[in-house]
């Protein structure tokens, strides 16, 4: 028997300890309140027990089956390349998070787009601008001015702020 | 009735009505294009500019907008797999893959006449359905409710992959959108359940935020990654060609938009069911009128059917989901409730009024949704060859936008930076998710109906203990459940195809 611990294998064991988990949390409510975690959490336990023996043994793999209906990700590049990229654009998912805790969401959006359209997408410096400012016009045009959301401040304003600058 | 109907279409076609009807489609459309700017939010945005209109100006202003907001958010997940209204995220799943093939004319095309003949459907639904509404609603309790529920669950678990594993995954991933959703208050006791500590998760967790995580942030990620434009390795001119071959696909497949419809129009009458659940059931319908195996392995790659349903049914939800809010004041989501506040703001009072004394009015709800769709979709058939294009664009240029429109959308959730870390979040178990094929839309439509299957269910068991399992349009409805998990095996078993051997069983 040719044993298959891979990614869905890892996902099956986490789905486990977080519904284990989640029932001994919820054993110390009222019934009503955990009646619907305790079912749900059991279920999903013993469920993953069949699920993990038959990713473990890879029976199904094997015959191509247990496709799942969703969308498939790029298999274009080989695996070291890929990691190398998926990291890469998760520190640009994260990055712009910083950066709108930073400077607050208007600055970070023209900040985000000059920075990855220059650096990661290799475009000349006039047109990562254009697209920096035209970004920021849409989100201040639409959102700031139309439908007044209220963005809150990153923390060099907050700063700027308390020292009574701005 | 004939004349009450009559009347309803004079009313929307009277200059000032018409007029606010084009400029709430206008908005509308725009809306649906963007992600995270729900229709819902939109309508309650609007409420206060119709203080000084006329209930025959208003409600074809209003409806006018939300009803086209499902069709456009078709665009936005069909070109960049970002759902554009939490109603269009079924169509993601084979529409994207279409796009990405060079086929976002085509899987537009099938989107848009697909939308266009759902409405219609709806709205024809709306009109034949009012009078005989009352005993369709009481029929059904909350037991029925709860395990209609399980059964929209069990119809996309059965769909998530094939063979016992595919079930199993299917079925565990539903039950992990389940969990994710009692997280924050319960509403029975108020207990606060796997909050942590943490004061943003005490109203649980908003929708917003966890499906563009899920759906959008793994396909940023997978642009990046490629670091070409969507549709690559595809001509530029080749994109709009097959618009006239996604609206005749619609024809050639037209008893399954019809079918889809149906199944869209009437989950849409079912309070908190609607769109949410109607798209993945017509999804898994779609899928299972797939003759063979080889066949339905194509869904999920870019088969147009399975744009075709749900690009139905989540626009026949619409004119079907009127029926309980104008009969019986009963919202059947969250856009149905802003409506309901925008009658009282108008001085309608839903009931036995708005089916006799205000009929006429009534009616011309039933035309605006469909004039206003007719129109909508005309406009984006005509644009439709540049709209296509914008997936040719390079990544570098196309990227940094729908970065931003995720963290926009995400955070106009609750205007709070929570938004964009659980946006995060479920970004990182999106991409596991998708890069080690574990199916998302069984998680989708857990998390989205998980509090609700709960009230339900504490309902039933308080009200009927454990009887409420015997009562006959339960088991009815567990029989269709068990159907659908062993359809496969009963019809190869039916038809002698194929005698499914032990390990299929």
């Amino acid at each position: 028997m040719k044993s298959r611990f891979n990614g869905r294998a890892v996902i099956c064991l986490i789905l486990m300890a977080v519904s284990a988990t989640a029932v001994l949390i919820a054993w110390k409510w009222p019934m009503q309140t955990a009646l619907f975690p305790v079912v749900i959490g059991i279920m999903i336990f013993l469920l993953a027990i069949p699920t993990l023996i038959l990713l473990l043994t890879g029976k199904e793999e094997a015959a191509g089956q247990a496709q799942a209906v969703d969308r498939e990700i790029t298999s274009d590049y080989d695996e070291a390349t890929t990691r190398r990229r998926t990291l890469i654009a998760f520190g640009w998912v994260i990055g712009f998070f910083l950066l709108i805790f930073t400077v607050g969401f208007s600055g970070a959006v023209l900040l985000f787009v000059l920075a990855y359209t220059r650096f990661q997408g290799g475009e000349k410096w006039w047109i990562s601008l254009v697209m920096a400012l035209l970004s920021w016009l849409f989100i201040w045009a639409l959102f700031v001015r139309t439908l007044h959301i209220p963005f809150q401040e990153g923390l060099v304003q907050k700063g700027l702020r308390l020292l009574g600058i701005i | 009735m004939l004349e009450a109907m009559l009347n309803g279409l004079m009313i929307v076609l009277q200059l000032k009505s018409f007029t606010y009807m084009l400029i709430g489609a206008t908005i509308g459309f725009f809306v649906g294009i963007l992600p995270g700017l729900g229709g819902a939010a939109t309508l309650a945005l609007m409420i206060p500019f119709i203080y000084r209109m006329t209930p025959q100006e208003a409600l074809p202003f209003l409806l006018g907008m939300h009803s086209v907001t499902a069709t456009t958010g078709d665009i936005t997940s069909v070109l960049f797999g970002i759902p554009g209204e939490g109603t269009t995220v079924a169509t993601i799943v084979d529409g994207y893959p279409m796009t990405k093939k060079g086929e976002a004319g085509r899987a537009l095309g099938a989107a848009l006449m697909s939308s266009l003949i759902g409405a219609l459907f709806g709205a024809f639904f709306l009109a034949l359905i009012i009078p005989m509404v009352q005993p369709l609603i009481l029929a059904f309790g909350s037991p029925e409710m709860f395990v209609v529920i399980l059964l929209g669950l069990t119809c996309i678990a059965s769909l998530s992959g094939k063979g016992k594993l595919g079930l199993l995954m299917g079925l565990l991933s539903g039950g992990l959108g389940l969990l994710c959703s009692l997280i924050g208050q319960d509403r029975q006791v108020g207990v606060l359940r796997y909050t942590f500590g943490q004061l943003y998760l005490w109203n649980g967790l908003p929708i917003i935020p966890v499906m563009i995580g899920f759906f959008a942030i793994p396909e940023v990620i997978d642009i990046t990654v490629r670091g070409q434009a969507i549709a690559n390795k595809v001509a530029f001119g080749k994109l709009g060609t097959g618009v006239w071959q996604g609206v005749k696909d619609t024809f050639t497949h037209f008893w399954l938009v019809l079918r889809c419809s149906a199944i869209g129009s009437v989950l849409g009458i079912m309070p908190g069911l609607g769109a949410g659940v109607s798209q993945w059931v017509s999804y898994a319908h779609a899928a299972r009128s797939a003759k063979t195996d080889e066949e339905r392995a194509l869904f999920g790659k870019g088969d147009v059917r399975g744009v075709l349903g749900p690009g139905a049914a989540n626009n026949s939800k619409e004119g079907a989901s009127l029926i309980p809010t104008v009969a019986f004041g009963i919202p059947t989501g969250g856009g149905m409730a802003i409506l309901l506040g925008a009658f009282l703001v108008l001085g309608l009072v839903p009931g036995p009024d708005m089916l006799s004394k205000h009929l006429a009015l009534t009616y011309s709800m039933v035309w605006t949704i469909a004039l206003a769709n007719i129109i909508c979709v005309s406009v984006c058939l005509l644009f439709i060859n540049h709209i296509a294009k914008l997936t040719t664009v390079r990544a570098s240029l196309i990227t940094p936008p729908i970065f931003v429109l995720c963290y926009i959308g995400a955070y106009t959730a609750s205007n709070s930076m929570g938004d964009l870390l659980l946006m995060m979040v479920f970004g990182v178990i999106g991409y596991f998710m998708v890069s080690n094929r574990w199916p998302r839309p069984p998680f989708v439509l857990g998390f989205v109906l998980g509090d609700l299957a709960e009230s339900y269910l504490y309902v039933s068991t308080t009200a009927f203990g454990a009887s409420w399992l015997l009562r006959p349009k339960v088991i009815m409805l567990f029989g269709l459940i068990l159907a659908f998990v062993f359809y496969p095996y009963i019809f190869k078993l039916l038809t002698h195809k194929e005698v499914p051997d032990e390990e299929q069983i």
